[in-house]
């Protein structure tokens, strides 16, 4: 198992636990084995920030992105970092953050709202089923 | 805190313990003539608290039962009755849940509410309504029982029979007023159940 994501200086992170949970955050120092300073900016109609503060590792989930930036950089030039690597957007599009959005909607579901999921995801299969039927079988 | 009592004629009673200061034969009087008698205690009537429902179960939410026979199954919550019961029904033309009686304790109430602001025919039914006449067994002798195999059984009236499908019929009216009036009748028609990875605690009814 090779690993693919590093922690560095500008690693983007979502956050795993904690009341930020759900957020993400570039590291911007690492304080020693365990724990990183870490900030979210909040760019006006996209993510919302995380303060700057110290975070365990394992509280955060490294994602592909990483952003420009020295070590303990202030939140201005973060931000302006961050908006130029276009960040907000790249996360937003992402799988996991859609994945993440639906779990969240899935758990909100009332019992008739289940109920009407399972009506169309029978409704679906039947479809696919009518158009699997007729095609040849290699 | 002691016995709350109660007494019909508090004016009665205050008479009666005023005359109680003259002493018995060889015993102290209960009270001498400068102390008052403790009336205020007796005269605090008992307060009759009616049975509080949850928030979650008002007259219309869908509701799913618990226990007994019709257990799973999704029905209309009608009104509280005045044992504390709630009166459900499927409608029986969806799921063959009659009016019945349902302890709150044994049910799950849904977010689904279905105005039933018009319903009328609900307003006499009430625990008299579910009272069972006793039927009268002639008393047979235990050997004769084993053979003879006419023993009165229970059967619904024919009024409570025309009860029902009033009731019934009035609950589609309110139905066909909503847009996913087909949806609502296949839920009701349904039953719940928990599969894998559900757990009660989780889960938003």
């Amino acid at each position: 198992m090779v690993f693919e994501l590093y922690v560095e200086i500008g690693r983007v992170a979502l956050i795993k636990c904690g009341p930020n949970k759900g957020k993400i955050c570039a590291i911007i120092d690492v304080i020693d084995q365990n724990r990183a300073l870490v900030e979210g900016p909040s760019i006006k109609d996209g993510v919302i920030g995380v303060p700057r503060q110290s975070m365990r590792f394992k509280h955060l989930q490294l994602l592909p992105y990483t952003i420009k930036i020295c070590h303990t950089t202030r939140t201005k030039k973060l931000t302006a970092a961050w908006e130029k690597s276009e960040i907000s957007k790249k996360w937003m599009e992402s799988a996991i953050s859609k994945k993440l959005i639906a779990s969240e909607r899935r758990k909100g579901l009332n019992d008739f709202d289940r109920f009407k999921l399972m009506k169309a995801k029978q409704k679906r299969q039947r479809m696919i089923r009518m158009c699997m039927g007729p095609m040849p079988k290699k | 805190m002691g016995k709350l009592w109660y007494i019909k004629n508090p004016s009665k009673a205050i008479a009666k313990t005023k005359t109680e200061t003259v002493a018995k034969k060889g015993r102290t009087p209960k009270h001498y003539e400068h102390q008052k008698p403790n009336t205020r205690k007796r005269l605090r009537a008992r307060k009759s608290n009616p049975t509080k429902i949850r928030s979650s179960i008002t007259p219309g939410v869908v509701v799913i039962l618990l226990i007994g026979r019709h257990k799973g199954k999704r029905v209309v919550c009608l009104k509280k009755l005045e044992s504390g019961l709630l009166l459900v029904t499927g409608p029986y033309c969806l799921n063959a849940c009659p009016l019945r009686r349902v302890h709150p304790k044994f049910v799950i109430a849904t977010s689904l509410t279905l105005d039933i602001s018009g319903l009328t025919s609900t307003k006499a039914i009430d625990d008299v309504y579910f009272q069972r006449t006793k039927m009268d067994e002639p008393k047979k002798e235990k050997q004769t029982d084993l053979f003879i195999a006419d023993k009165k059984k229970f059967t619904l009236t024919d009024e409570q029979k025309a009860d029902q499908k009033t009731v019934d019929k009035e609950i589609l009216e309110c139905l066909a007023k909503r847009d996913d009036s087909s949806l609502v009748k296949d839920y009701f028609k349904s039953l719940f159940g928990l599969s894998k990875h559900q757990y009660p605690h989780s889960l938003k009814f």
